[in-house]
C-alpha cells in the first residue's frame, strides 16, 4: 500500500487546518554518528558523508571531519578513502570482486571505531526510460526499469534536475558608472540562467509483489506549473538508480515513513532507525545509516516547454515592469548609480538617446534568482 | 363481544326475563374443541357457533380471562365449571339459553321460583380452581382512565401453594405504536418493591398476594397505575401513553429506577432522545460521539470514533447492534458513526461489571438496541443535513403482531470534494447504511426479531487507489417464555466485515487487496426468576470465525502482480455462563457470575514454530507445522469471574463494588494511532496469546432532591496481559508471519470518575470529570526489542484529565437549547529528539515512545432544536436542528508532527476542525 496521502485531503475537506508548530521540547544535542553513502561496485567512485545528529533547534549539519574511513572486503582487503572536507570521503574505483562481500570501516577522531555489516554486491540494471505525463497542476516524472534475471527487486533513485530559465528582458546596454553606457558584451549577458537541484526525498521501489522484475512508470517526482520556474523553458533530469537488498530497502522505507510520510489521520508510529552500522565496542550506540554495495546506472531526460500542454507556468518574474530613466545625470544617478534599476536598452529620439528603459536588477539579471549563466556541458 | 351489554342493563333486563335453566343437557348444545389462549369474546364466538347459546357479559370485567381448555362433547355448564373453577367469575344460564358472565356477583336467573335442591349449587356456584392462564391484554380502544380504575384479578385464589407472594410478568408497550417500552419502572408503594422492564419491554415482579396499586413510569411516557388483586402468578401487559405534550414538568418520583438502587455499576444508558439533543459536527445525531461524553470513555481525536474505555484500546469493545457484532462502527474516515439515529432506540455501555452473558472483549460492551416498528400504523421520517440524508419507514405487517422498520442513510459529500483545489477534483467519497428490523409476535409466549444491517464506505481521494469497506449483519432472535418465572432468548446470526483496496492506474502494478472477517454465532440466554430476591441467568454462546487476513490479486491482463493470499484463519469461541443475583436484605444484594470461555484455533492452517526462549523473528523460525481441516491447533480458555455487590445505606445512598475478569481472542492489528478502515483483525493463535484483563472497581452513588439529581464516584484498577504493541517498522498487511512484528506488553490502568447527572426536567444534562491513566510495559528481552528500555510508557490514548458537560435547556415546548463542552489532556505522542541530514534533507530522529503530549483539547458546541407545532392530528411533524460545532473555532490539535519538506524539517499541529462548523438539519415525520 502506498502511503495514505488521501488523508491530507480529508483534512482539507473537513475544514481542517495545519498550523506551524514548535513543540516546547528541550533536547540535549545527541551527536550520533550519521553515515550516508554506499559502496559503489560498478567501477565509479564511492562517496561517503559523515555527520552528527543535532538538537531539534539547531538545524546545521555538523560534518564529521578527520575520520579514517575505508572500504573493507570480507577476505581482508582494505581500500582507504580520502577525506575531501565537509565530512566527505571518497574512493576512486577499486578492484571489485562481485562474489565478495564488503563493508565500511570508520575510526572517528575521538577514537571510536565503527563498521557496517558485510553486504553482498548488487549489480544494477540500466534505466529503461524516464517518462512524464501531465497530472493535476503539473507533471509527474516516472522511471521504468527491469531486470530480466529477476534478481534486483529493490530499487532506489536519486536525481539531479537542471533547468533553464530567463528574465523577461534582455539587457543590451551596460552602465559603466560615471554616466557612461556601453553595449553589453555577450560574456556579461545574464538573460538566460541554469539552476540545479537535488532530490530531497527517499525514492524507492520494489517488485517483490510482481511476477517479473519490472517497474513500469514508478513516479519519482512531481513538478508543479505554479510556484517554481522549472518548466518555463527547458528542463532536464538525471536519474541515478541503484539496487538494494531487502534489508537495506526496509531501512530506507522506515526512514521515509518516519520523516516524510507524516501528517495524516492514520500516521504510523515513528520507528527505530538504527541501520547496519555499529560501534565495534558498544553495540548499543545509536548509529544512523545503512551501508550497502551496489553499482549505479543513470539516464538523462529533457523536457522542453513546447512539449507541455498550453498551461501558464510560474516564471517568478510576474511582477516585473519596465521603467524609463531619462538620459540626464540626475535621473541616471538616482536610478543606476545606486543600482536601483538595471538598464535594458536606449530610447532614441531623432538619433539621440533620450532615455533608457530599465527594470529592477532582479528582473534583468537571472543570476539574482539563484542560477548561473554557465551552460552545463550536457545541455 | 358483539353482545356485550353493561352489567347494569343486564341486571335490569334479567329482572324481567328470568327462567330456570333447563336445556343444558340438550345434545345439540354440546361443545367440542381444543381452545388455546382464547379471550372470552373468542370463546363466546366459538360456543355460539357450535350451540344455540348466547353470551352476555361486560367486556371490561372479563377481559382478564384467558381460556385454555379441551372439550369433547361437553355441556356448557360443565365446561364453564371447569373454566371458572377457583376464580371469582360466575355464570348463569337462563331458559332462553342466554349465558350471563359476571365477576363477584352471581346472577339470579330464576327469580320467584324456588330452586330445586341441588339446582342452586349446580347453577350458581362461585366457581373455583382453574388451569386457566390469565392474561389481561388491554384493548387500545378502552379509555385509559378506565384501565387505571379497573381492578385486575391476577392468578387464582385457590390453587394456593401456600406462598405469600406471587409473580406477575408481562410486557410494557407504547399504546400508539405497540413498541416495547424499555426501562419502564414498575413498582408498588407499600412495601417498596420495584423492577424495570428489559430490552423487550418484559418485566417480572414478585409481590405479596392481595390488593395493590401497581405504578408504572417511564421517561417520556405518561405515568399510569393498575389496580390489581393478586391471587397467584399471572400476566399483566401494560400499555403506556406517550407524553405528547408536557404541560407541567413531571415530578420525578423517588421510585424511578435509579443508579442508587440498581445492581449495575459502571453502566451508562442513553436513549435516543438524549443522543439527539447533543450537538455534533454536521448535525447528524451520532451515538458514538455522545457515548464519548461519558466518564471513562475517550478517543484519540475527532477523526476517530474508536472508543477507549477505561484504558482499553478501541478493539477491546464489543459493539453489539441487536446482538450482531459491528466490527467497524464508523463512516467517512471515522467522522461519523455507522448507526442510523432513527432506528436506534437506546444504547447501553457496560464498562465495569460486564454481565456474564457477554464475553470476548476486555474493556466494555456497547449494547445498541434498535426500535421495533410501529405495530399499528405506517409512519416514517426523513432528514436532510449538509452531508447526509436519510429516510425511515415503519409500520405493521400484521397489525399488533408484526411490524417492520426500514431505515437508510446516504451521503452526498461529493459536492464538498468538488470545492477543493484542482488536484483533489477527482476525489470521491460515499457511504450508505441500511437497516431492516422485523418484530413478530407469534403468540403471548413467543416473539421473533429479525435484524438486518449493512453499511458501506467507498472513497478515492485523488490517488489512483480506491478504498472500500463495509459491514453486513443478520440476526434472528427468538424469545420464548417458558412460564412466569422462566424465559429464554435464542439468537443466531452472521456478521461480516470486509474491506478492499484497489488500484488500476498503473497496468503493470494493478492490484486488488481484500480482507474479510466472518462469524456465525448461536447464543442462548435464559433468565430464571426464582423469587423476588433471587434470580438466575445462564446460557451459552458460540462463535465460528473465518477470517481472510489478506488476498492480493492482479487486476487486468497486463498486471504482473503475483497473487498473494494469506491463509484463512478458523476458530471457534464458546462461552458457558451462570450468573446469580441474590438480595440478602432489601438494601444488600450480591451478584456472582462465572463464565467458562473456550477458544479453539482450528485448521486448516500452517503454523510457524519458533525456537523457544528466543525473540520471534524470521531467523528464529525452526519449522512449520501443517494442520488439516478442523484440527484443534491450539486451545485457550478458562474461567472468568464476575462479582458485584451493592449496599444501600439509605434510599438515596449506596455503595457498590465489582470485580471481573475477561479474555479476548481477537485483536485489531494497527500501528496507527486512530483506527484506520484498513486495519486488520487477527485471531489468537499458537504464537499470539489471547489478551487477559482484570478489573476491580468501587463506586459511591448518592441522589439528591427526590432522585432528580444523581451523583456518583467510581474508581477502578485494571490489569491487562498480552496487550499487543508493534515493533519498529511493523508490516501488518499481507504478513505471513505477523507474530514477528508484534510484541506482547503488559498494561495497567486506573482512574476515578465523577458524574453529576440530572436526567429530566426543563434543565437537564450531565457533568463528568475523569482522572485516568493507562500505562504499558514491554520488559521481556526475549520478546524482541524493549520499548523505552523496558520502562512503562503511556498508551496512545492516555489522557489523564478530562471533563465534559452536556446541558440541555427546554425554553418551551417547541424550542430547546443544548450546549456541550469537552476538555481533555492532550494525548501522548512521540516527538523527535534531534535532527540529522540524509539524502539531501534534514530528517528527524525519534526516541522515547509517547514521551510527550500534544496540546490540550477543548471544544464547545451549541445547538438549537426547533419543533413545528405539536398538534397530534396532522399529516407531518417537522423540526429543525441548527447548531455550531466548535463554537470557539479553537484549533484543537489532532496530532503534532514533524515532516521533511524540500530539505527542511517543519513541525505542524494538525486540527481536524480548524474553525467553527455551523450546520442545519431538517427532519420530517409522517
Amino acid at each position: 500500500m502506498k502511503g495514505i496521502h488521501w488523508i491530507i485531503l480529508t483534512m482539507t475537506l473537513t475544514a481542517s487546518c495545519k498550523d506551524l508548530y514548535r513543540a516546547p521540547v528541550q533536547n540535549p544535542p545527541t551527536g550520533y554518528l550519521v553515515v550516508e553513502g554506499f559502496i559503489n561496485v560498478g567501477g565509479d567512485s564511492t562517496k561517503f558523508t559523515l555527520s552528527r545528529t543535532t538538537g531539534l533547534d539547531s538545524p546545521y549539519i555538523i560534518p564529521e571531519n578527520g575520520a579514517i574511513v575505508s572500504v573493507q572486503s570480507a577476505n581482508g582487503s582494505e581500500y582507504p578513502m580520502t577525506e575531501i572536507g565537509g565530512g566527505h570521503y571518497v574512493l576512486g574505483s577499486f578492484p571489485v570482486d562481485l562474489n565478495q562481500r564488503y563493508r565500511i570501516y570508520i575510526k572517528t577522531l575521538d577514537g571510536k571505531q565503527y563498521q557496517s555489516d558485510l553486504a553482498d554486491a548488487k549489480i544494477t540494471p540500466p534505466i529503461d526510460s524516464i517518462s512524464w505525463a501531465p497530472a493535476g497542476g503539473g507533471i509527474n516524472l516516472y522511471v521504468s526499469t527491469h531486470d530480466a534475471s529477476n534478481k534486483s527487486i529493490y530499487y532506489q533513485w536519486d536525481y539531479v534536475e537542471t533547468w533553464e530559465y530567463a528574465t523577461p528582458y534582455i539587457s543590451v546596454v551596460i552602465y559603466l558608472g560615471n554616466y557612461q553606457f556601453d553595449r553589453r558584451p555577450d560574456s556579461l549577458q545574464f538573460h538566460v540562467c541554469y539552476m540545479t537541484d537535488l532530490s530531497a526525498n527517499i525514492l524507492i521501489g520494489s517488485t517483490a509483489k510482481l511476477s517479473q522484475d519490472i517497474l513500469y512508470e514508478t513516479p519519482i517526482a512531481f513538478i508543479p506549473y505554479q510556484g517554481v520556474n522549472k518548466l518555463t523553458r527547458r528542463y532536464s533530469v538525471l536519474v541515478k538508480q541503484h539496487v538494494l537488498t531487502k534489508d537495506w530497502y526496509e531501512w530506507e522505507q522506515r526512514v521515509k515513513k518516519n520523516t516524510e510520510q507524516l501528517g495524516s489521520i492514520f500516521d504510523a508510529q515513528p520507528s527505530d532507525i538504527s541501520g547496519n552500522i555499529h560501534n565495534t565496542a558498544d553495540a548499543k550506540e545509536t548509529v544512523i545509516g545503512y551501508v550497502g554495495c551496489s553499482s549505479e546506472t543513470q539516464q538523462r531526460r529533457f523536457i522542453a516547454r513546447s512539449e507541455l500542454p498550453p498551461v501558464s507556468v510560474t516564471t517568478g518574474y510576474e511582477d516585473c515592469m519596465i521603467d524609463t530613466v531619462k538620459n540626464n545625470h540626475d535621473a541616471i544617478a538616482e536610478h543606476f548609480d545606486r543600482g536601483m534599476l538595471t538598464p535594458i536598452s536606449p530610447v532614441y529620439n531623432m538619433n539621440a538617446i533620450v532615455a533608457y528603459t530599465a527594470s529592477g536588477p532582479y528582473c534583468v539579471d537571472c543570476r539574482l534568482y539563484g542560477g548561473t549563466t554557465t551552460k552545463p556541458d550536457f545541455w | 363481544m358483539r353482545y356485550a351489554v353493561s352489567l347494569l342493563m343486564l341486571m335490569f333486563f334479567l329482572a324481567w326475563f328470568c327462567t330456570p335453566v333447563s336445556a343444558q343437557k340438550d345434545p345439540q348444545n354440546l361443545i367440542s374443541g381444543n381452545f388455546q389462549n382464547l379471550t372470552i369474546a373468542q370463546f363466546a364466538d366459538e360456543v355460539e357457533s357450535q350451540t344455540n347459546y348466547y353470551f352476555y357479559y361486560d367486556s371490561a370485567a372479563l377481559d382478564s380471562v384467558s381460556i385454555t381448555i379441551t372439550a369433547d362433547r361437553q355441556s356448557l355448564p360443565a365446561l364453564l365449571d371447569r373454566i371458572f373453577a377457583g376464580t371469582t367469575y360466575n355464570y348463569a344460564i337462563d331458559r332462553h339459553l342466554r349465558v350471563f358472565l359476571t365477576r363477584g356477583v352471581a346472577i339470579q336467573t330464576n327469580f320467584g321460583i324456588t330452586p330445586a335442591p341441588g339446582t342452586l349449587q349446580a347453577e350458581q356456584r362461585s366457581l373455583n380452581a382453574t388451569e386457566v392462564d390469565k392474561t389481561s391484554d388491554e384493548p387500545s380502544h378502552l379509555k385509559y382512565a378506565l384501565l387505571e380504575n379497573k381492578l385486575y384479578q391476577i392468578g387464582q385464589n385457590t390453587a394456593n401453594n401456600g406462598l405469600p407472594t406471587a409473580i406477575i410478568n408481562g410486557y410494557v408497550r407504547d399504546i400508539k405504536t405497540g413498541e416495547p417500552v424499555i426501562g419502564a419502572s414498575i413498582y408498588i408503594d407499600k412495601p417498596h418493591i420495584g423492577v424495570a422492564s428489559d430490552q423487550y419491554g418484559y418485566y417480572t415482579i414478585s409481590l405479596p398476594k392481595g390488593r395493590h396499586v401497581l405504578n408504572i413510569q417511564s421517561i417520556g411516557m405518561k405515568d399510569t397505575r393498575r389496580q390489581i388483586q393478586l391471587e397467584g402468578d399471572g400476566k399483566l401487559n401494560i400499555d403506556l401513553q406517550n407524553q405528547v405534550m408536557m404541560l407541567k414538568n413531571v415530578i420525578v418520583s423517588a421510585q424511578k429506577l435509579s443508579n442508587v438502587k440498581g445492581m449495575e455499576m459502571g453502566v451508562q444508558k442513553l436513549d435516543i432522545k438524549t443522543i439527539k439533543q447533543v450537538p455534533v459536527a454536521f448535525g447528524e445525531a451520532d451515538l458514538l460521539r455522545v457515548v464519548l461524553t461519558l466518564p471513562g470513555v475517550k478517543s484519540v481525536g475527532e477523526a476517530s470514533t474508536g472508543l477507549n474505555v477505561r484504558g482499553g484500546s478501541a478493539d477491546q469493545n464489543l459493539i453489539l447492534f441487536n446482538e450482531a457484532t459491528i466490527f467497524n462502527p464508523s463512516h467517512f474516515f471515522g467522522l461519523f458513526s455507522a448507526f442510523n439515529p432513527e432506528v436506534v432506540k437506546d444504547v447501553e455501555l457496560y464498562k465495569s461489571s460486564i454481565p456474564a452473558r457477554y464475553g470476548g472483549r476486555l474493556s466494555s460492551v456497547l449494547d445498541i438496541n434498535s426500535r421495533e416498528g410501529n405495530k399499528r400504523n405506517i409512519t416514517g421520517s426523513a432528514g436532510i443535513g449538509l452531508l447526509t440524508t436519510r429516510l425511515d419507514i415503519e409500520g405493521p405487517i400484521v397489525k399488533d403482531k408484526t411490524s417492520f422498520i426500514l431505515g437508510g442513510r446516504t451521503t452526498y459529500a461529493n459536492w464538498l470534494l468538488n470545492l477543493l483545489p484542482e488536484q483533489y477534483k477527482n476525489s470521491r467519497a460515499s457511504f450508505y447504511d441500511l437497516n431492516l428490523n422485523i418484530a413478530h409476535e407469534i403468540n403471548k409466549k413467543n416473539n421473533l426479531y429479525l435484524t438486518a444491517y449493512t453499511s458501506h464506505d467507498k472513497f478515492n481521494l485523488n490517488s489512483d487507489t480506491t478504498y472500500g469497506y463495509g459491514n453486513l449483519n443478520f440476526s434472528l432472535r427468538w424469545k420464548h417464555v417458558f412460564n412466569d418465572k422462566f424465559y429464554g432468548v435464542f439468537t443466531t446470526g452472521y456478521d461480516r466485515y470486509q474491506y478492499e483496496i484497489s488500484s488500476d492506474q498503473n497496468p503493470v502494478n494493478a492490484y486488488k487487496l481484500n480482507f474479510d472477517i466472518n462469524q456465525l454465532y448461536l447464543k442462548a440466554n435464559f433468565s430464571y426468576y426464582v423469587s423476588a430476591s433471587h434470580s438466575l441467568e445462564f446460557g451459552f454462546n458460540t462463535i465460528n470465525y473465518k477470517l481472510d487476513p489478506g488476498s492480493y490479486q492482479p487486476v487486468g491482463k497486463s498486471s504482473l502482480v503475483v497473487p498473494d493470499v494469506v491463509e484463512a484463519e478458523h476458530a471457534q469461541e464458546s462461552g458457558l455462563y451462570l450468573s446469580d443475583k441474590y438480595t440478602i436484605t432489601p438494601g444488600f444484594s450480591i451478584e456472582g457470575g462465572i463464565r467458562y470461555s473456550l477458544f479453539n484455533y482450528l485448521g486448516p492452517q500452517t503454523v510457524n514454530e519458533y525456537a523457544p526462549g528466543l525473540p520471534k523473528t524470521e531467523d528464529n523460525i525452526i519449522g512449520t507445522q501443517t494442520y488439516g481441516k478442523n484440527a484443534f491447533i491450539k486451545n485457550y480458555g478458562g474461567l472468568e469471574y464476575r462479582a458485584s455487590a451493592k449496599y444501600e445505606f439509605s434510599d438515596n445512598f449506596s455503595v457498590k463494588a465489582g470485580f471481573n475478569t475477561q479474555r479476548q481472542y481477537i485483536n485489531v492489528l494497527s500501528n496507527t494511532t486512530a483506527i484506520a478502515p484498513t486495519d486488520i483483525w487477527k485471531l489468537s493463535d499458537p504464537n499470539i496469546k489471547p489478551q487477559e484483563g482484570q478489573q476491580l472497581s468501587l463506586g459511591l452513588y448518592h441522589n439528591f432532591k427526590n432522585n432528580t439529581i444523581e451523583t456518583s464516584v467510581e474508581v477502578y484498577y485494571k490489569k491487562i496481559e498480552n496487550y499487543l504493541d508493534y515493533k519498529s517498522g511493523a508490516q501488518l498487511v499481507l504478513n505471513h508471519h505477523i507474530e514477528t512484528d508484534v510484541v506482547e506488553t503488559k498494561g495497567r490502568a486506573y482512574g476515578i470518575e465523577f458524574l453529576i447527572k440530572k436526567p429530566t426536567g426543563k434543565l437537564n444534562g450531565w457533568i463528568s470529570y475523569t482522572y485516568s491513566r493507562i500505562l504499558l510495559k514491554q520488559d521481556d528481552p526475549n520478546a524482541g526489542e524493549l520499548i523505552n528500555g523496558g520502562k512503562e510508557y503511556p498508551a496512545n490514548y492516555d489522557e489523564p484529565n478530562s471533563a465534559t458537560a452536556v446541558v440541555n435547556y427546554r425554553v418551551n415546548h417547541r424550542f430547546s437549547l443544548s450546549v456541550n463542552a469537552t476538555y481533555s489532556t492532550g494525548r501522548p505522542i512521540t516527538l523527535p529528539v534531534g535532527l540529522f541530514y540524509y539524502d539531501n534533507s534534514y530528517r528527524t530522529l525519534y526516541a522515547g515512545r509517547n514521551a510527550y503530549r500534544i496540546p490540550d483539547y477543548f471544544r464547545t458546541d451549541f445547538a438549537m432544536n426547533i419543533d413545528g407545532n405539536h398538534r397530534v392530528h396532522q399529516k407531518t411533524h417537522n423540526s429543525w436542528t441548527i447548531g455550531v460545532y466548535n463554537v470557539t473555532g479553537r484549533h484543537n490539535p489532532y496530532s503534532v508532527y514533524y515532516v521533511s519538506e524540500n530539505g527542511a524539517v517543519n513541525g505542524y499541529k494538525l486540527s481536524i476542525f480548524g474553525s467553527a462548523i455551523p450546520y442545519i438539519n431538517y427532519n420530517i415525520r409522517f
